[in-house]
């Protein structure tokens, strides 16, 4: 049986982790945190015994930038990740069209294969605890989404259209240069430390 | 006086107003609150039912936060009602002296006038 200490670590462990599932910046988890520990320190109480489940007590706090969730809050996060993606996928066949003088040919595979993406992409960003803690949901996810993604686009080989390289070259730069933008912006969320407001 | 266990339907009811009415005597820190309001006949009140409240409190403009530092102990974070907590504390206070009065007053008739179906 695990001592009180280690049990304890495991409550914060998790209370901590449903919070950033929740995307609450460090500096509000910090402060959550903070205060289950001055609440016990003050009770004598273990976080389990005065907080109940750490994962309920996490949904049951509100913070100011749940009002924040929507489009404008998920979309340069998610944006910069699947124009990478897409740019990525749409890439690959114009190095032989232009060796070769060809239009570059958009496959309906090649097109399968990008809504895949967006919907493996939009799944993670918002069920990321349900896919990386339930193994079905994950396994369906990732390593279906992954297997679709390809196969589409190795066996759907008919040609949705074709379009000429410099075209396609224009659209995937444009798509790389956003997506290195939007993740260049995105830096500072992704260092978000958990700051203890008592210093 | 307090005759525990106050139904726990009732407690849920009036816990917001009964915080609002600590913190109404000043600012103070959670378990003070939570120890305040088990004096006073409302039982164990426990962190993660109080806090969940103090932050709807919170985001609604009725009380504002402040981390003090602890004597011996890890610094502990104040609450204190706004203005606007105060003039919401005092109108919620009036309704519910209202209400109780006349509550008890139906209660306590012996006659009840019915509809008849």
């Amino acid at each position: 049986m695990a001592d009180e200490t280690t049990t304890d670590r495991q409550w914060y462990d998790e209370f901590t982790l449903s919070l950033r599932y929740r995307d609450v910046p460090g500096t509000e988890i910090g402060d959550a945190v903070a205060q289950v520990e001055s609440h016990c320190s003050d009770s004598g109480e273990s976080p389990a015994a005065a907080f109940g489940d750490p994962r309920a007590y996490a949904d049951s706090l509100e913070f100011p930038r749940d009002d924040a969730a929507g489009a404008g809050h998920w979309l340069p996060v998610l944006g910069p990740i699947v124009a990478f993606l897409v740019a990525l996928q749409l890439g690959i066949p114009i190095p032989r069209a232009a060796v070769e003088g060809t239009t570059v040919p958009v496959t309906w595979g090649s097109l399968g294969a990008t809504v895949v993406i967006v919907l493996m992409m939009t799944m993670l960003w918002f069920r990321t605890r349900l896919v990386l803690e339930n193994r079905l949901v994950g396994g369906v996810t990732i390593i279906g989404g992954t297997v679709l993604a390809v196969l589409s686009a190795a066996l759907l080989r008919e040609s949705a259209f074709d379009a000429p390289v410099l075209v396609m070259t224009v659209l995937v730069v444009a798509l790389f240069a956003y997506a290195a933008v939007g993740m260049w912006r995105q830096r500072a969320t992704l260092n978000d430390p958990i700051v203890d407001p008592r210093g | 006086m307090s005759t525990l266990p106050w139904p726990s339907e009732w407690l849920r009811g009036l816990l917001s107003l009964a915080v609002m009415r600590v913190l109404a005597a000043g600012p103070t820190y959670g378990y003070a609150i939570s120890a305040t309001l088990e004096d006073n006949g409302f039982g164990t009140i426990k962190g993660g039912t109080l806090y969940p409240l103090l932050g709807r409190l919170e985001s609604a403009g009725l009380v504002t936060t402040q981390w003090r530092a602890g004597e011996g102990g890890p610094g502990r974070k104040y609450f204190r009602l706004t203005e606007d907590g105060m003039a919401e504390f005092e109108r919620q206070a009036a309704l519910w002296g209202e209400f109780a009065a006349h509550t008890s007053a139906f209660l306590g008739n012996t006659i009840i006038e019915t509809k008849e179906s």
